[in-house]
């Protein structure tokens, strides 16, 4: 019996010019943990919010066809507290689900609504925080928590209401890697110990595709693939179509494959890809002569000898509540080179950068931009200098024509009017923009404010370009698209500066890595040095990408230290292979 | 201000959300009706032993009292040019002597001095207590107290969620002018009033459009958690039976407002009792 059917199922927003949803049909049965993933805009967060009403009585819309919950009661004809009870739903955004002022109202508010009585409410909240270790929070407002911790005190919540499924909504998309290792923990207990219907929605395979039973990939609305997980990822060719984040070292199996090599099935986890690729190499000795001959990296290290452009001296910050979030930062960064900043959430990583155009000044320390000591320049004066483009495109833009949005910073410089015209172009240009300079920047995609973000700062025509976390919450293609523009920008001159929690797009893009922790620099070197010293990013809690640990997996093969990416692993194999014959 | 719920457990904790509201009452009304610092003086000694009996750290009442007190210095020497003094008074001196040929100023009498130092004193108490209610209340309590007061249940969820999200709106605050003065904006740079508005637009339009926002979802995320199934049958968390505590906290704040009132109508409230007893020296 499906405990939630999607019958035909169409829906349309009410502003929108095509459907969200289109015909989907889609059973799940009670006791499944079904993963579902697609690109943006494939549908999945409407199929979500259509499982307990949202869709189509909150957001408002054309709907066609049934969602219908144990067979009969359907989304339209029963309100959202109806079904919630049956589906709990659990969504992207830590912070707007959040809706009491401290821990323990936030997983009783459930419960209450349900009338359920106080002593019942208080024997639930207890069970759910030993679940969820926030002990320590209890009377904390929930807004103050870290992301992953705001994620597992909702998650909390939503299971207060005692549902019969558990639909998530890429609980981990707006959180660090910390944070997204807590959900995934607590969902592996749920699984485990809980019985639960469960449907989760995530870009990130590689964590999931051992813990749930089926996969379903929709696409524009419609279900294109769906079945065991194994089975669904042997279709690389056509994940890779739709843009979806493979785990990497399936991804290098599969190409593999296309290349001859005899993979019998295609990975998920850094430890199957390794045995795998053991039985596929001959005994190490013999592997590590061969791999002697090859020249790795095949690319010369990038000679960066441009004059130093930020210059940093012991430098601290001390917020005002006494948070020492820096505490003595050296650090020098020349012109064209593409440093990446990695740390969790707390370790300093934005503290520092807003130091370079002046949003925050050093407690202590000294700090020279473009060879100017920065403690007699204004914001205005650096942001010439410092491009800073912000996470969210939202908080910046405020015109109601992109041309006037990518102008406001020229302007704001005193430039005459020719000059920002020309500025405002070539801005366009380099983000492709130029057709978008008409309209209103407010309809426009996520992706394309992002791209009118980056261009309202470069039409200051910085020399520098700093990006904080420019691909959370993307996807894959998206995540790539904003990279890549970084990269361009790069290659035209200007120094790039990444903040970002993907390791696995630090390690293809970025040609240094800073590492920070809780204040300190832990580490400053070249990309491939920094992947390698497992150990140090140990310390700072951070995952190097599976082709990292891939590769120091089979070091007594003699293979290298790394990859950066996955052409570049297939090249080597490829030679490691002729090399053997 | 400290503004935040610190839960201590204590007995004035545990109290019924509508015990405290009418002890804040209480203080305040007395407040307005004494006007002598003697006994306003009294007042700041038994929100003393409240603090105390909250195990409450009493810092904590000069914590509440210090972001207020440019204002109540303000308030203290103000009163000096408005307050007409009674027939009669107590003439002390001038408040600056004379200078370049121009006779002294001001003339400062007793009685305007203790009047002014009772309003201090008046504006002390009611800041105090505000914090101690905040400081001792739940934001959740005190929703359900106005709740169990008469106001509709949504009203009460409207206070605890609009508490629970000032942090968020603060930081987005915070984003949205960092993302703009990364772009050159400097604020307001005229006099003119409607420039002046006008020159805040790039950072008011941006936060007005993220909260039209975060509001759709927190609609989305109430009805996802049951808000709206039977609200007159909802349950309370934090609901207490009305108990034998709450009956005599009651009557305690009831008999010190028929005290405060008794003193008041005795005429002993004046500030003369004070000036009386000075000039008795």
């Amino acid at each position: 019996m499906a405990i939630v059917r999607f019958d035909n199922f169409s829906f349309q927003y009410r502003d929108s010019e095509r459907p969200a949803v289109a015909n989907l049909d889609l059973g799940i049965q009670e006791g499944q943990i079904v993963l579902i993933t697609g690109a943006s805009g494939a549908g999945k967060t409407s199929a979500c919010l259509a499982m307990n009403g949202l869709i189509p009585q909150l957001y408002r819309g054309e709907m066609k066809g049934k969602v219908i919950l144990h067979e009969e009661v359907d989304n339209k004809t029963y309100p959202v507290y109806a079904l919630s009870r049956i589906c709990g739903l659990l969504f992207q955004d830590p912070d707007a689900q959040l809706v009491a002022p401290t821990v323990r109202d936030e997983i009783a508010f459930g419960p209450e609504n349900y009338c359920m009585p106080p002593d019942e409410i208080r024997a639930r909240i207890d069970e759910l925080v030993d679940l969820t270790r926030l002990h320590r929070y209890l009377d904390r407002n929930p807004h103050y928590l870290s992301g992953g911790e705001k994620q597992a005190c909702a998650l909390a919540a939503t299971l207060a209401m005692s549902p019969n499924v558990l639909v998530l909504d890429e609980p981990t998309s707006n959180i660090d890697p910390i944070g997204t290792t807590v959900v995934f923990d607590l969902l592996r207990k749920l699984v485990k110990d809980f019985n639960l219907t469960i449907v989760i929605v995530e870009h990130k395979l590689e964590e999931l595709m051992e813990l749930v039973d089926r996969l379903v990939v929709l696409d524009q609305g419609r279900v294109v693939l769906d079945g065991n997980p194994r089975e669904v990822l042997e279709q690389v060719e056509q994940l890779v179509e739709l843009g979806l984040s493979l785990p990497q070292v399936t991804l290098l199996m599969a190409r593999l494959r296309e290349r001859g090599f005899p993979v019998p099935g295609l990975p998920a986890t850094t430890k199957e890809a390794v045995s795998m690729m053991k039985d596929m190499l001959p005994d190490p000795g013999r592997t590590r002569r061969a791999a002697q001959a090859i020249e790795f990296p095949f690319e010369p290290a990038p000679r960066v000898n441009g004059e130093v452009v930020v210059k940093v001296e012991g430098l601290r910050h001390t917020y005002d509540d006494g948070t020492e979030a820096l505490k003595g930062i050296d650090l020098e960064i020349r012109r064209g080179e593409f440093v990446g900043i990695l740390g969790q959430n707390g370790s300093g990583k934005t503290t520092l950068v807003k130091h370079l155009n002046g949003l925050l000044r050093p407690s202590a320390g000294r700090l020279w931009v473009m060879g100017k000591d920065t403690s007699g320049m204004t914001i205005a004066e650096l942001a010439a200098h410092v491009g800073y483009v912000f996470q969210d495109p939202d908080a910046q833009i405020f015109k109601s024509k992109v041309f006037e949005e990518i102008a406001y910073g020229p302007k704001n410089l005193g430039l005459p009017k020719e000059e920002i015209d020309a500025r405002v172009r070539e801005a366009a240009e380099a983000m492709q923009i130029t057709s978008l300079l008409g309209r209103n920047p407010f309809f426009l995609s996520k992706g394309e404010k992002q791209r009118v973000a980056v261009a309202s700062v470069l039409s200051m025509k910085p020399e520098m370009v700093v990006l904080d976390e420019p691909t959370t919450g993307q996807d894959q293609r998206g995540s790539h698209e904003i990279m890549d523009l970084a990269k361009a920008l790069n290659q035209e001159g200007k120094t790039v500066i990444v903040i970002t929690h993907s390791m696995a797009l630090a390690a293809e893009y970025c040609e240094r890595i800073v590492v920070l922790k809780g204040g300190t620099l832990l580490l400053d070197s070249p990309v491939r040095e920094t992947f390698a010293a497992v150990d140090i990013l140990k310390e700072s809690a951070l995952k190097p990408p599976q082709l990292m640990l891939f590769a120091q997996q089979l070091s007594e093969y003699g293979l290298p230290g790394g990859f950066r990416t996955v052409e570049e692993a297939v090249e080597y194999f490829v030679r490691l292979k002729e090399a053997l014959v | 201000m400290r503004r935040d719920y610190i839960p201590t457990g204590s007995i004035i904790h545990q109290l019924d959300p509508r015990v405290k509201f009418f002890g804040f009452l209480m203080l305040t009304l007395i407040c307005v009706l004494w006007e002598d610092p003697l006994l306003l003086l009294g007042l700041i000694v038994v929100q003393g032993i409240i603090t105390r009996m909250a195990r409450l750290p009493l810092k904590l009442l000069w914590a509440a009292l210090a972001p207020g007190l440019p204002i109540l210095i303000l308030i203290f020497i103000l009163n000096f040019f408005l307050y007409q003094e009674p027939e009669g008074s107590l003439f002390l001196g001038y408040a600056w002597p004379a200078m370049f040929g121009h006779g002294p100023g001001l003339p400062v009498y007793l009685e305007t001095l203790v009047f002014s130092i009772a309003l201090v004193f008046r504006f002390s108490v009611i800041l105090t207590a505000a914090m101690l209610l905040t400081v001792c209340t739940a934001p959740t309590e005190m929703a359900l107290g106005f709740v169990r007061l008469g106001a509709p249940a949504e009203f009460g969820m409207a206070i605890s969620t609009a508490i629970s999200y000032i942090p968020v709106l603060f930081s987005q605050i915070t984003g949205v002018l960092e993302a703009q003065q990364a772009r050159g904006w400097k604020g307001a740079s005229t006099k003119n009033p409607l420039k002046r508005v006008a020159s805040y637009f790039p950072v008011l339009i941006p936060t007005l459009f993220r909260s039209v926002a975060s509001a759709e979802l927190m609609a989305a995320a109430l009805l996802s958690r049951g808000f709206g199934y039977d609200l007159k049958r909802r349950t309370y968390l934090r609901a207490t039976k009305f108990g034998r505590k709450d009956v005599i906290g009651t009557l305690m704040v009831a008999g010190a407002l028929a005290v405060g009132f008794a003193v008041f109508f005795m005429g002993l409230t004046e500030f003369t009792l004070t000036v009386n007893l000075i000039k008795g020296l």
